[in-house]
């Protein structure tokens, strides 16, 4: 009770979220679920009256269903499978570009360091939704139908565009560390630049990019749903044409991206639909973002 | 003559950064298939046929021959034409005010709503026993929400308020409109403010706690000056001078937003209108948007060098001083 008491309450609390997410998430085969592809034309509810998808909650479906009479809860829950190991997978791309750009800017004397901070700077300034969005939509990973090489393509795409706040987070962080007197010692002591980057700076750092990591994939989650709000999803979908204009939209593999981009069509006739996938990110995303200030508070005070 | 040097090195390095945000913007095309090239800009979304397949290429020689056509079309005076055949200048014209309206109010309500938090939550809220881990934990609770899960929030909310309490938020229920008078940006502009809110308390929290201790402020307090006052006259210009370097990142965030509320209310401003042009492959307004943000973001990025440099003499006389340019 006493080492419960001492806990960061933010990094506890993050990561409890994060743990059920995952509990549940690798145990889904085994829990009481609806399979996500199972779906149903209509549903004869208790009173005896027959109604169409999307069905409200109850009667079997516990956040209701989608559009096709699929269970909601169940897509959720497996869709994270894929949302998540993409999100994590952005942020570990920014880190490693982070990590060598950060360190070249803050090692590397003079002009190439100097147009490293600026295009650094410009990289964090300029929204990378701009970038990646024009990249995505014209690779359109997801169309491929294999979803291991969308999420390759997200996790490039959106790692390539948006390293920039790593980067800037590392690259300060070795500022800090070099004005530290274990520094000079080591440079009296006669360490060249390169002994001193391996062997003094580096172990100082994984606290940094740990932090960063489990922030900087709050922060690709974001980015993830609002692609998504753009058409442009992990989990693929096909279009067919109807007797109106505009292609009629289907989605198969549950994925809360393209959950996403499909709810936003009935957003006003079951705004349900929308707000759970909603709160998926949202719970995800303040999991990540309290184990990463938790943390923060803990090892960098 | 030193002076002369230093605007001569920050505008070839302010021109390197347009250069390459060129470059990238047009590097999409390496990526586009035959049919994308057949007929450019297309409708391209609504062909289903090729919408549903996708081999993805690498054709590396389409690039020099777009970066030759982009710079000849920059050098003839124009940033080319929409997919509706009209001059990006004048869409860049029409549509631009709306978006940096709300874009700009947004930032004024983030600067003096998150400055005020965040003094009230450091001066205030951190000393009461219980109530500082809840504000924190507070502002870390909005900063995660993105600003499509408030703008579902607001939309179920008017929604509850109409079928349950008769309350009508007329335009404001689904502004599509938009740009004819104040109140039509109001749901968007709360939308896209309150985590840039958020995200300035929690900073300029920060910042108040980090100049709490310093000499300047122990020297006030010893000599028996109010707390307001020590705020009001030593600590607040020292956090507003850092709260200037998030001005820029803050403006990339809300820009981020502002394309997610132009798209899905169908808003008529200009980032809102990326996406439209992106749905149809026209990287000349791709390029012309990204040039613009750009050159938006190193602007701000200088005002607010220049002002820190104005209202702080060390940074004016640090080595490197004044921003990306």
């Amino acid at each position: 009770m006493r080492s419960l008491k001492k806990a960061n309450g933010y990094a506890l609390m993050g990561g409890l979220i994060l743990a059920s997410i995952l509990v549940v998430v690798v145990f889904a085969d085994h829990l009481p679920l609806r399979p996500p592809l199972q779906w149903h034309k209509l549903l004869i509810r208790e009173d005896g009256m027959v109604v169409v998808p999307p069905f409200k909650p109850g009667n079997g479906f516990v956040l209701g269903s989608d559009y096709m009479g699929r269970d909601v809860l169940s897509r959720l829950i497996y869709g994270a499978r894929l949302t998540l190991p993409i999100a994590l997978s952005v942020a570990l791309a920014r880190m490693v570009l982070g990590v060598v750009l950060g360190g070249l800017a803050a090692f590397l004397p003079g002009w190439i360091a100097g147009r490293i901070k600026d295009f650094t700077k410009i990289s964090t300034g300029i929204p990378a939704l701009l970038f990646a969005t024009i990249f995505l939509w014209v690779i359109r990973p997801w169309a491929t139908g294999d979803q291991v090489e969308s999420a390759f393509w997200f996790a490039l795409i959106l790692g390539l565009t948006g390293w920039g706040r790593t980067a800037d987070l590392i690259r300060r962080r070795i500022d800090t560390l070099l004005g530290r007197p274990f520094i000079e010692a080591a440079v009296a002591a006669g360490a060249n630049r390169w002994r001193i980057l391996v062997k003094h700076i580096t172990p100082h750092l994984s606290t940094t990019i740990i932090i960063g990591l489990v922030l900087e994939a709050a922060q690709s989650l974001i980015m993830l749903g609002q692609l998504a709000l753009f058409g442009i999803v992990a989990g693929g979908y096909q279009m067919f044409s109807n007797s109106s204009d505009r292609p009629y939209i289907v989605t198969y593999q549950p994925e809360w991206g393209t959950m996403l981009m499909k709810s936003v069509e009935s957003v006003w006739s079951h705004p349900h639909l929308f707000l759970y996938v909603a709160v998926a990110f949202f719970i995800t995303i303040l999991g990540f973002n309290l184990l990463g200030e938790g943390l923060r508070r803990k090892w960098e005070g | 003559m030193t002076k002369v040097l230093a605007v001569g090195r920050r505008t070839t390095t302010a021109l390197l950064l347009v250069l390459t945000v060129i470059l990238i913007a047009n590097l999409p095309i390496v990526f586009f298939s035959e049919d994308m090239l057949a007929s450019p800009p297309r409708a391209y979304m609504f062909n289903l046929e090729m919408f549903q397949e996708r081999n993805v290429e690498l054709n590396m020689g389409l690039y020099p021959e777009r970066l030759k056509s982009y710079f000849s079309m920059l050098a003839g005076g124009t940033l080319g034409k929409t997919v509706e055949g009209r001059l990006i200048t004048n869409d860049l014209i029409k549509y631009l005010p709306t978006t940096y309206t709300i874009v700009g109010l947004a930032m004024l309500i983030s600067i003096t709503l998150g400055l005020a938090l965040g003094f009230v939550g450091s001066v205030f809220l951190r000393h009461l026993r219980g109530v500082g881990p809840v504000y924190m934990a507070l502002t870390t609770i909005t900063v995660s929400a993105p600003e499509f899960v408030l703008l579902a929030l607001l939309r179920v909310f008017m929604v509850k308020a109409y079928s349950n309490w008769g309350i009508d938020f007329g335009h404001l229920y689904y502004p599509v409109l938009g740009n004819v008078k104040l109140g039509d940006h109001l749901v968007p502009l709360i939308s896209i403010s309150v985590v840039a809110v958020a995200y300035v308390a929690r900073i300029s929290t920060g910042f108040f706690d980090s100049v709490a201790p310093q000499d300047y402020i122990r020297t006030a307090k010893s000599k028996g000056v109010r707390p307001f006052r020590i705020v009001s006259g030593h600590a607040l210009k020292n956090v507003f001078i850092d709260i200037l370097d998030a001005i820029p990142g803050v403006f990339g965030l809300l820009i981020a937003s502002m394309m997610v509320i132009e798209h899905l209310y169908g808003y008529p401003g200009v980032v809102g209108r990326f996406i439209h042009h992106a749905h149809r492959f026209s990287l000349d307004y791709v390029t012309a948007v990204a040039l613009v943000v750009t050159v938006t973001y190193l602007l701000l990025d200088g005002v607010t060098s220049a002002v820190q440099g104005w209202l702080d003499p060390r940074r004016r006389e640090a080595p490197g001083a004044g921003g990306a340019v």
